[in-house]
């Protein structure tokens, strides 16, 4: 009996030591597994901020989705293995083939069947009541307008890292920060809130806004889809900007892709051309050379110039034009677009002058638009240029651009003179309201005076009127001022007779400008020139813009209306 | 042979001293209000979580109804279903549009609201 006695007084105090040593000695490996079952740390999901255009209509937005998983260690049964695997590929539209192999890891405890799974498809499933399926909460990156204005909104990859585009140049601001929750939780993994330690609250990625309105962009696409078709061209673009703002309403290129689908999409869709694509512009560029040299005062806009009956040789050469011309004023340079006439009014200049007004007006630089890919163009330092520079440069030869510089300087002839950065994005605020950065308007250079682009604008008015090389990018109840350009493509070091890249770049109202656009296509079949191919576009864009954007007509101007211009309701 | 107690002899001892049952009665109730305030507060978390989670549940739904309703909208979307009604829409003329602006001027609002407070009066509606 006291031998009992004793053994369970033993053994009773072998427990307390032990519970003593457990207590007061803790080893840290006990202590792990403790925490490990009981404390919870846990990343809290952030929303990537959101991409809107200038009317509040979303482009880009994080949605919440579903992962598909499954636990092949709950599903034994080779016939309830191969069930679960003909439902889950009915409502996920997969082959069973794919499904099955995956149940068929009886050591997995964890396969991925699907990822990003909409909310539907989720329901669906869960009616089922599948063994062995359970779903993860995840978000995945949508544009609602699928390839709508892909090119500027780009895209983010799986991992939700900006790639393309706006993503990519406000991932920062677009990312946000992760929240953290330090709590415990109970035997059936219940948090039990009252333990919960810290509390970081995710702090979610700021809304970007830009200066796009999706209707424009809209009219833009589908015209240039038409005119890809019409013309058979290899590709085409368009930009169309605020003149007195530099701000970009509309941004588009074809071909294009769907940036819900960007793994599927073509390298060459992948491009935003009207930024990234250097391309010698032709005829468009003489209007950079006759400003130059009117502001210089070398020539006057009624100064008549030879035009050799459209052949000149100079220099051992022969320049050509497309239509032969007799004596032009510079207007008419301009209106007919004379190659040789464009060549004389840069000799009157010099190689000196035209390189000074040519890096004023932006060109050989990135125009500083708030997109990534922009390339610089190429204008060769003046200590590289040949014989015949002079003559070629005028007319848009040995030169390179993208067609964002180009519509830039048609912008500050248009804005009396003053050359405006572009940009996108209008401001971007924060999670919680606060507009942490504002686009503006900003004057980066005044290559001409005002009465020099006043007397521009009025020339370049001539192109669309008869006679004129740009008359079918003539819009009802507008004055139209632009320029036309045909420039011929190197191809294998020789300029092709029959590989051109079409162009028109304009503004209207004249009167009072209000909006500058410019439409470019690569290789148009059989008609490629500017006048024929480019212009026509311009103004099927132009008269639709000038609806959407509200921008009183050249009648209204004239009668001395008072309406706001262009401004969004 | 047992004696028996002298009743009138007994002097009635408590069983516990004043002071130690007042502090016993004292942690008691201490303890019945952590129980109470530790059980409201369990109460109060699982309210709290499962706002939680249905905030969460909420924002995802309104995401999920925005991005409908941005795709129903969407330009394409909606060209497809006028085609489909074989309804042919065309932008109006700068003339038939009228342009109405909100005045924040408040003699201006209040003129504009008399002649409503008027035909009120004359309806016999005492809305004034």
């Amino acid at each position: 009996m006291v031998l009992a006695l004793v053994a369970v007084l033993v053994l009773w105090m072998g427990l307390g030591a032990r519970l003593v040593c457990l207590h007061v000695f803790p080893k840290s490996k006990l202590l792990n597994d403790s925490e490990r079952e009981h404390v919870v740390r846990r990343e809290l999901p952030v929303a990537r901020g959101r991409i809107l255009d200038c009317r509040g209509n979303l482009a880009a937005l994080d949605l919440p989705m579903k992962n598909i998983i499954a636990d092949p260690a709950l599903t034994t049964n080779d016939q309830q293995k191969y069930t679960v695997a003909m439902q889950l590929a009915q409502v996920l539209k997969l082959d069973p083939a794919a499904i099955l192999p995956r149940l068929d890891r009886p050591r997995s405890r964890y396969q991925v069947i699907q990822k990003f799974v909409s909310a539907e498809t989720v329901r669906d499933l869960e009616k089922l009541k599948l063994p062995g399926v359970f779903f993860e909460e995840t978000s995945a990156r949508r544009y609602p307008h699928d390839q709508l204005a892909s090119h500027v909104i780009g895209f983010a990859n799986l991992e939700g890292v900006g790639s393309a585009g706006i993503e990519l140049r406000f991932n920062n601001e677009l990312r946000g920060r992760p929240g953290l929750l330090v709590s415990e939780q109970d035997g059936k993994h219940r948090e039990i809130y009252i333990r919960r330690g810290t509390e970081i609250a995710p702090q979610d990625g700021a809304d970007v806004y830009l200066t796009l309105d999706l209707n424009l962009q809209y009219i833009v696409e589908r015209a240039l889809d038409e005119a890809l078709r019409v013309h058979q061209a290899k590709s085409a673009w368009c930009i169309v900007e605020r003149v007195h703002t530099g701000e970009i309403l509309a941004l588009a290129n074809r071909p294009a892709y769907d940036p819900n689908e960007y793994r599927s999409a073509p390298s060459n869709a992948l491009l935003n051309i009207a930024i990234g694509r250097v391309y010698e512009p032709g005829s468009t560029f003489k209007m950079a050379t006759i400003a130059a040299a009117l502001n210089e005062g070398t020539v006057t806009s009624d100064m008549v110039f030879d035009c050799e009956n459209g052949k000149w040789l100079f220099r051992g050469k022969i320049l050509h034009d497309y239509h032969p011309y007799g004596r032009l004023s510079v207007a008419d340079i301009i209106k007919k677009s004379s190659n040789i006439g464009a060549a004389k009014v840069a000799l009157t200049l010099g190689e000196e002058r035209l390189e000074n007004y040519l890096h004023l007006f932006g060109f050989g630089q990135p125009t500083g638009l708030d997109l990534p890919g922009e390339e610089a163009g190429i204008l060769h330092a003046r200590k590289h240029w040949n014989a015949l520079s002079i003559s070629r440069i005028p007319m848009g030869h040995e030169v390179g651009v993208t067609s964002m510089q180009m519509l830039n300087v048609l912008c500050c002839i248009a804005n009396d003179g003053h050359l405006m950065r572009p940009y996108v994005v209008s401001r971007v605020v924060d999670a919680n309201g606060l507009v942490i950065r504002h686009g503006k308007p900003r004057e980066i250079g005044r290559p001409i005076r005002e009465d020099t682009a006043r007397l521009m604008q009025k020339l370049l008015t001539r192109t669309t009127e008869p006679g004129g090389t740009g008359t079918k990018a003539a819009v009802a109840g507008y004055t139209v001022a632009g320029k036309t350009g045909t420039a011929q493509k190197i191809i294998d070091g020789h300029y092709s007779d029959s590989a051109n890249v079409a162009s028109f770049v304009g503004f209207l109202p004249a009167e009072q400008p209000a909006i500058a656009l410019i439409v470019v296509l690569d290789e148009p079949q059989p008609l490629h020139t500017g006048g024929l191919v480019a212009a026509p576009v311009f103004s099927q864009i132009a008269s639709n813009a000038v609806r959407c954007l509200e921008i009183p007509s050249s009648a209204t101007l004239l009668a001395g209306a008072t309406i706001t211009s262009g401004g969004t309701p | 042979m047992r004696t028996r107690k002298n009743r009138k002899n007994f002097s009635r001892e408590a069983a516990l001293p004043p002071p130690f049952f007042l502090l016993l009665a004292g942690a008691m109730v201490l303890a019945l209000s952590y129980l109470w305030l530790n059980g409201r507060c369990e109460a109060l978390g699982r309210r709290i979580t499962q706002l939680e989670n249905q905030k969460v549940e909420l924002a995802r739904k309104v995401k999920l109804e925005r991005s409908h309703w941005e795709s129903a909208k969407a330009l394409d979307q909606v060209e497809r279903l006028l085609q489909r009604h074989h309804v042919v829409m065309t932008w109006p003329d700068e003339r038939s549009i009228v342009h109405l602006r909100r005045t924040t001027d408040e003699s201006l609002v209040a003129e504009a609201a008399a002649p409503r407070r008027q035909y009120a009066r004359a309806g016999g509606i005492a809305n004034d």
